[in-house]
């Protein structure tokens, strides 16, 4: 059974939510409330506890890890099913997310790079990482996460310094409240993302401080989202900000230290990539894990080159263009995501409020670590 | 399969530095300068100004540099940017150009020619310093910064030169691409852009900073003056220092005074009295007393009110000026609209639709406090014996 440390499944937790929501909720936002969305942002919290009252119920009352959960849950069928079709969603959500970054990068750094050279390259990587195993991309998160927060914070306080104006978010609370709340829910799809823990937490040292770990998680991520959207409406303003397709990378753009440092965009996308892959690892990893609990494969790891060709073809084919890829972004990915990472696992909890706690959950989990055992 | 992949990553490794977008220094030119202009045929003119390389072989302390303008048109701005390709062989490296000129025409009939360029183009900063030619071509302004440049400054030494003005006169605030296009599009707000001239007064062609550009909507439809910037300057200026008072004749004996404002703070407020839209402006000044033209000593205890006072009524007339020009001009480059929206959203919900109709009409009070905090090396004045 892989053993994962506290730190690492935190690491794991933020990287999973935060790249892209870093670059695309405030604009996404600020469309829909202005000046408020930094406040939208903030409130997150809110369904963010919902979200982890919800898993941490189910992963108390489940004696294994996900996509075994939803069999143990839900029965041999439909369980069966429900999990192929969490198959289908990593694979899409993994091409999105390597389609999201190669057309970032196409509009903004390398426009005349193929994408498929992008996406070629990006996929040889995550395949030597899913390769490696579950416990050693835990070890990579956990890098990242030490190199990538430091230099977030670094980058808000350098374009806070000069830009800091809260002029810029009044007035505070006079908005549409129906835009208001929806904005929040609109929130709700990244914080929702802590799905995975239903995984990963049954590898955690300690199981039981796993809700502690995803509020840290949640809170990070929250305080990163809501300075970031603050920072974004105070450098542009609320209608400029919902102009700009990547708002933050814009306001990148503008980090100007005594006119001697200046232009340190490809620093931040350098740094961005280390985010983007976290991502994206995770979710292939998913697909991968996933596969094989469900049809029964010895191990994981081989499903990785395989997988790639599909991976890498979803995501050439999920949109002709970058306004194509922006309407899925802001309108299917929501609902696609609402459906497998809020409304499943609700569903499971709702079953779950009516099953007693596992007795044994010591053995039960060692029973299950004899099918783990050789994949790590 | 490792050693595979292993051998798959070192035979790329050697691509890395050959990727689709390699572009060689020795084929490019560091743009300066971006400029665009209508031409009298209804198309754009797209400017770019640089400095020439000089040859390694060439170079040394005395080696002087050529600034050159390259031009292009279009029916748009991007057309016109890149036929600028039919007369040069370099790529331009627009990241470096910290200076936009807009050239008069254009700016009198439509400015949304550049403001669509200017939001998406990834080449350029939304922190580009925006000036408006007047009574000049964007040609003619560039002409004579290629021929009368100091040094290697050129269009880029406009922007320290602005930013200089700012602080030591207090007469012209600059503004950058990102703000302009934010007071175009948000409710409330319009942009003002300090203009250029070409001054012919010495007999030589100098480019001269003179007035700023009203804009309301999508083009320029007035200027403010030199009084009426200064005014704007402390109301609208987004640092806060920076301004010289000149007061003539504060006391018998001394010709003039001169202080500066070393750190302001303006606040402009509305205020709802008797069911009617105010707007309530104060300012608070620090000044430091720079100079007396005579020998009265005037910098004393007992002539310090009188100063501060002197530098207030100044200081409340340039604003009353800035305001009435505002107004006479029906474009709200004070922001009112604005500063209604942000500190009475009920009462800007009402009056957005009709605020065309509403704000020359809106009545100010200007409250201004001045306050002499020091002199410079010497507290008294030059005595003659």
């Amino acid at each position: 059974m892989p053993r994962i440390s506290n730190f690492q499944l935190y690491a794991m937790l933020f990287l999973f939510l935060s790249p892209l929501a870093f670059l695309e909720i405030p604009e996404i936002l600020t469309n829909l409330v202005n000046q408020n969305a930094w406040l939208a942002a903030f409130l997150g919290i809110i369904p963010g506890y919902l979200m982890i009252f919800v898993f941490n119920y189910i992963l108390k009352k489940s004696r294994y890890p996900f996509p075994q959960l939803l069999i143990e849950h839900l029965g041999k069928y439909l369980g069966g099913m429900v999990g192929f079709f969490y198959i289908l969603y990593f694979v899409f959500l993994t091409s999105f997310t390597l389609r999201f970054f190669t057309d970032f990068i196409e509009t903004n750094v390398l426009p005349g790079t193929p994408i498929s050279i992008h996406i070629g390259v990006l996929l040889l990587a995550l395949v030597i990482g899913i390769r490696s195993g579950i416990v050693n991309i835990a070890r990579l998160h956990e890098i990242i996460l030490i190199i990538a927060l430091p230099f977030i914070i670094i980058i808000l306080v350098l374009i806070l310094g000069p830009h800091w104006n809260t002029e810029r978010l009044l007035p505070v609370g006079h908005v549409d409240y129906k835009l208001f709340m929806f904005s929040i829910g609109s929130t709700m799809f990244v914080v929702s993302k802590l799905f995975i823990v239903l995984t990963l937490g049954f590898w955690c040292e300690k199981k039981g401080q796993v809700a502690s770990i995803m509020v840290k998680a949640l809170w990070t991520y929250i305080i990163i989202i809501t300075l970031t959207t603050m920072a974004t409406i105070m450098t542009f303003g609320g209608i400029i900000t919902s102009f700009l397709t990547f708002p933050t990378f814009s306001m990148v753009t503008l980090v100007n230290i005594g006119n001697f440092i200046q232009n340190i965009d490809i620093i931040f996308i350098g740094f961005w990539i280390l985010g983007i892959f976290a991502a994206t690892i995770m979710a292939w990893f998913m697909v991968c894990y996933s596969t094989q609990i469900l049809f029964g494969l010895k191990d994981y790891k081989f499903l990785a080159a395989p997988s790639s060709l599909m991976i890498g073809i979803i995501s050439i084919l999920i949109s002709s263009n970058i306004l194509e890829l922006l309407v899925v972004t802001q309108r299917l990915i929501p609902i696609i995501e609402g459906a497998f990472f809020i409304i499943i696992p609700l569903i499971i909890f709702f079953i779950t409020l009516f099953k007693p706690y596992p007795v044994n959950e010591q053995v039960l989990n060692t029973g299950q670590n004899d099918q783990m055992g050789n994949t790590a | 399969m490792k050693r595979i992949l292993i051998l798959i990553i070192l035979i790329l490794l050697p691509l890395h530095s050959g990727c689709y977008n390699l572009l060689e220094i020795n084929d490019a030119v560091v743009a300066q300068n971006f400029s665009v202009d209508l031409l009298e045929n209804g198309q754009l003119a797209f400017y770019a100004q640089t400095t020439e390389p000089i040859p390694r072989t060439e170079t040394g302390e005395a080696a002087p540099t050529h600034n050159i303008t390259v031009m292009g048109t279009g029916n748009t701005a991007v057309e016109a940017a890149r036929n600028m390709f039919l007369y040069f062989p370099r790529i331009f490296l627009w990241i470096h150009s910290n200076t936009m000129f807009i050239g008069e025409n254009l700016a009198d009939q439509d400015l949304t020619h550049v403001t669509d360029f200017l939001i998406r183009n990834r080449n350029t900063r939304l922190q580009t310093y925006v000036f408006v030619t007047h009574d000049a071509t964007v040609e003619e302004v560039l002409e004579v910064l290629d021929e009368n440049s100091f040094g290697s400054c050129s269009a880029r030494c406009i922007s320290q030169q602005v930013e200089m003005i700012e602080k030591d006169l207090g007469y012209y605030v600059p503004i950058q691409t990102g703000e302009l296009l934010e007071d175009m599009v948000t409710p409330g707000i319009e942009p003002v852009i300090p203009q250029v001239v070409i001054d012919k007064a010495s007999g030589q062609e100098k480019i001269k900073f003179q007035g700023m550009a009203v804009v309301k909507s999508n083009k320029v439809i007035g200027s403010l003056n030199e009084m009426e910037s200064q005014g704007y300057h402390y109301l609208r200026a987004k640092r806060k220092d920076g301004g010289l008072i000149v007061i003539e004749n504060p006391v018998e004996g001394v010709d003039s005074v001169t202080l500066e404002v070393t750190s302001f703070d303006s606040k402009m407020r509305p205020e709802i009295q008797g069911g009617q839209l105010r707007m309530k402006v104060s300012i608070y000044c620090e000044l430091k007393f720079l100079e007396e033209a005579g020998t009265t000593n005037i910098y004393s205890q007992a002539n310090r009110g009188l100063l501060e006072n002197q530098a207030r009524l100044q200081i409340q007339e340039q604003v009353k000026h800035c305001i009435q020009k505002a107004q006479a001009l029906n474009s709200d480059i004070l922001g009112w609209g604005l500063s209604t929206w942000r500190y009475e959203p009920d009462v800007w919900d009402r009056v957005d639709p009709l605020w065309d109709e509403v704000f020359s009409h809106i009545p100010s009070s200007i409250e201004v406090k001045a306050v002499l905090r020091k002199s410079q090396m010497s507290d008294s004045a030059f005595q003659f014996q």
